[in-house]
């Protein structure tokens, strides 16, 4: 449908001010951050409240036009990309905190809050939101949701489905409906869950009960310096083994310590293969004693040195380096692109040497930045787009490091989502049968595949034509893997 | 990792589906009391024993759905690692299936997580016979929809479930467990809600009997310091946390007929008929036959939460507590979607599923 008959449309039932047409203004929805994808929307909807929302999915599924929903647009998958004959549902409007329950340590937000924004309106009860993207800023916790997003801290506190405890939905078939309960555990199929992470495909949140937890009393860093990125592995593994959930433990490979250092000037040791920061939080007495036990096991492990932030001023420089990677990365190339894979931990080692070769193979430089203690690698490929060419190989790079992810037993998205951007390696990551089922569960919420169409699952017909594009030697990738 | 052969199982489905004999599907059989009443010919899991892959610096195990939950519990000791949710485990002969069917957590899931929470990956055969995975190895997965949470706590309806990967915890270093006289419930209920607001390391909190027990766990130093903040009398090995998840409680060989209610945290108590025993930190309160039933529902409607007839309750009728339509909509077509032949575990969630 014209942006021209969409605006009539909706313009019977929604207010002026919700509705945007002129392609100028149309134009700062056409991408996520994702921004190599681009398509302008037919018409964009901008929320006040649950009955907007529930009025324009009400024409949506009268007249049968896709629905865009969208968060903040910080997406990294393309998840929100438009459609061009649809229409974007941007919540960013609905962004209110509607009650904070201290004694239950629950809040219950609006779902274009964003993220950090629910940690800052806690904070002086002693409260806070565990999961922080690093886009935290900016993200809204509707986009949370949709991705089941990640970040730093999920190691010990969990991804966003172990800190949403309640969502209500409204439907395409319009009704609004409860998942999840605030008794923490509901009965019947867990709905929850699968909305958590649905990529939009399943339902529109309009508003979310989340989990708060106590501030911990204390937290501290250490940095350990690697003359070996196996090294650097393998001592991540020794300190899981010895018992210790650190809050966070994060690799940077030398690329990337470089590009940082000369940032942010954060002290990295620019001649180090790799360095690990690792965050122990908890009780003052507690976090020393872990302190003293992660120390001993990173000189046990090779480390050439051991150092321990004195105090918050260095703990914050330590990580300033870390958090500011990947704009430092992008100091050094035109254009970078960012994977989002993981993978079994023992298997770091062997990846990143094959990521090396790779890299090497294309011509292409590669800096790694990634959550060492899940596994979960962020990969940035550094690329110029005006040389042509070079963007496709980066994304075929990108897939064949993704391809590598499922071959050690991993996965092709840790917390990016699917979105667009993955969608051809989800033919390699499941069978037939399962990405059907998918579809079938996804239309007991969506008869109609209105929301979203096209994202997160490809169909059958475009993983045989994926499938006919990467046939090596007569051979589908990974013939192992079950496909049939 | 050998691949496991479950064509006999296939087998079995599929001549039910020919026939549409409907299956009860069984792990261990120590749960049969729970639901409504099991209709069908029973399928069992028993012969599908043992880890698939475990790797302890991973934190990941894989298991076969026979596999008992004593047997791994006991493999992941041996490593200093445990299962993070606590499975209840009313018998030695209980599995990892029939927990994760059921959804049942520990003490400590409002601490540390319930089932779901640990749940990684899991692979299904569904009624029509598709032998399928979802989710995965790895902690931070987020490629598909998420099915294998989904099927936590469905009872069976929506497939068979053949083995499961889970996060796994390490081992507190220390474990105390505080002993506070309280004789009122709902002032039992409110001393654990200030408390999990601080940065404790609490995890697991009941009150049964006038006596409140906190337990906290983590390094000793940790522990210890905590323990001196809160107070109480310091027991280092409270049987009281065996006894919940073992049911060898007092409160599970009294009384036929026990009703479990969940509700926020720090809801004040609804009936006159007080519960008897406040798990979950106040999150999870255990009724015995006594107790009104019609009053306990109209407290709930008003104050939110809903109940379980956990066993002794008539399972030719509803067990759990009602849908919304519209929620009940969506669950009768994922039904169809996972057994469209309607012949696993019919009924014994939902009359409706």
């Amino acid at each position: 449908m014209k942006t021209e008959e969409l605006a009539k449309l909706f313009s019977q039932v929604l207010p002026d001010q919700c509705l945007v047409s002129n392609e100028a203004a149309l134009r700062t929805f056409e991408c996520d951050g994702l921004s190599a994808f681009r398509e302008l929307p037919g018409l964009v909807v901008l929320p006040d409240n649950i009955g907007h929302v529930m009025a324009a999915l009400k024409v949506c599924r009268e007249n049968a036009i896709p629905v865009v929903g969208r968060g903040a647009g910080t997406g990294l998958s393309g998840g929100a990309l438009p459609h061009p004959e649809g229409i974007v549902l941007s919540l960013s409007r609905m962004n209110k905190l509607l009650e904070v329950d201290t004694e239950n340590r629950i809040a219950r937000v609006e779902p274009g809050m964003t993220n950090l924004k629910i940690s800052k309106e806690v904070e002086h009860l002693g409260l806070y939101y565990a999961p922080d993207p690093s886009s935290q800023i900016a993200c809204s916790i509707g986009g949370n949701i949709a991705e089941n997003s990640g970040g730093v801290h999920c190691l010990k506190y969990g991804l966003t489905v172990h800190n949403v405890i309640a969502v209500k939905v409204a439907t395409i078939e319009g009704d609004l409906i409860d998942m999840g309960h605030q008794s923490l555990d509901s009965p019947g199929f867990n709905l929850l869950s699968l909305m958590v992470g649905s990529e939009g495909m399943m339902g529109i949140v309009v508003e979310a009960t989340v989990k708060l937890l106590p501030i911990p009393e204390c937290a501290r860093v250490v940095m350990a310096i690697f003359d070996s990125v196996q090294k650097a592995g393998d001592s991540v593994a020794s300190v899981i083994a010895s018992g210790i959930i650190p809050a966070g433990i994060e690799m940077m490979d030398n690329p990337a310590i470089r590009a940082a250092e000369a940032f942010v000037n954060a002290g990295y040791p620019v001649d180090a293969k790799a360095i690990l920061l690792c965050e122990l939080d908890g009780t003052d007495e507690e976090v020393d004693h872990q302190i003293q036990q992660v120390t001993q096991l990173f000189q046990d492990s090779g480390a050439n040195e051991v150092r321990v932030a004195k105090d918050e001023y260095e703990r914050q420089l330590f990580w300033s380096g870390r958090k500011a990677s990947f704009p430092a990365v992008g100091r050094l190339s035109p254009d970078y692109y960012c994977i989002d894979g993981t993978i079994p931990r023992k298997a770091i080692g062997k990846v990143l040497t094959a990521i090396e070769g790779l890299s090497e193979e294309y011509g292409l430089k590669v800096a790694n930045v990634f959550h060492a203690g899940d596994g979960n690698l962020h990969p940035l490929i550094l690329y110029d787009a005006r040389n042509p060419g070079e963007m496709e190989k980066t994304i075929e790079l990108g897939s064949k490091i993704l391809h590598l992810c499922i071959e050690v037993g991993g996965t092709i998205t840790g917390e990016h989502g699917v979105g667009v951007e993955k969608i051809g390696d989800m033919c390699t990551q499941f069978t037939d049968d399962e990405r059907e089922l998918f579809h079938a569960v996804r239309r007991c919420l969506d008869p109609d595949s209105l929301l979203n169409p096209g994202k997160a699952i490809p169909t059958l017909a475009r993983c045989a034509e994926h499938n006919a594009m990467h046939v090596h030697h007569g051979e589908v990738p990974f013939p192992h893997i079950e496909r049939f | 990792m050998q691949e496991t052969d479950y064509s006999a199982l296939k087998a079995e489905l599929y001549s039910a589906r020919q026939t549409k004999q409907p299956l009860a599907i069984e792990g261990g059989g120590t749960r049969k009391f729970y639901g409504r009443e099991i209709v069908g010919k029973s399928l069992s899991l028993s012969d599908y024993q043992g880890i698939v892959e475990y790797n302890p610096t991973e934190l990941v195990v894989t298991v076969k759905a026979g596999t008992t939950i004593d047997s791994l519990s006991e493999t992941l000791h041996s490593n200093q690692q445990m299962l993070g949710f606590e499975p209840p485990n009313c018998l030695p002969e209980s599995t990892v299936g029939g927990t994760l069917a059921l959804g049942l957590s520990g003490s400590t899931r409002p601490y540390r997580g319930n089932v779901q929470d640990f749940v990684l990956g899991v692979r299904l055969l569904t009624g029509d016979g598709r032998n399928m995975r979802f989710g995965g190895q790895v902690i931070k997965n987020v490629a598909g929809f998420d099915v294998s949470r989904l099927v936590v706590g469905s009872l069976g309806c929506l497939g068979i479930v053949l083995e499961v990967s889970f996060k796994v915890i390490p081992k507190p270093e220390c474990e105390w467990t505080l002993n506070k006289e309280i004789p009122d419930v709902d002032q039992a209920i409110l001393e654990f809600n200030a408390l999990s607001g601080k940065p404790y390391p609490i995890t697991a909190a009941a009150w049964c009997n006038k006596l409140a027990h906190i337990r906290l766990s983590g390094s000793e130093a940790g522990v210890k310091s905590a323990a001196q903040i809160i107070g109480g009398s310091i027991n280092e090995n409270d049987p009281i946390w065996e006894q919940i998840n073992t049911h060898s409680h007092p409160f599970f060989k009294q009384g036929q007929k026990i009703i479990k209610v969940f509700q926020k945290p720090s809801a004040s108590v609804i009936a006159s008929h007080k519960p008897v025993l406040v798990d979950w930190g106040g999150a999870l309160r255990w009724y015995r036959e006594e107790v009104d039933e019609t009053e306990l529902q109209l407290g709930l409607k008003e104050q939110g939460g809903w109940l379980e007839r956990f066993c002794g309750a008539d399972r030719t009728q509803e067990v759990f507590s009602p849908l919304h339509p519209a929620t009940m909509r969506i669950k009768q077509r994922l039904k169809d979607v996972f057994d469209p032949d309607r012949i696993l575990n019919p009924g014994r969630m939902y009359s409706e599923l």
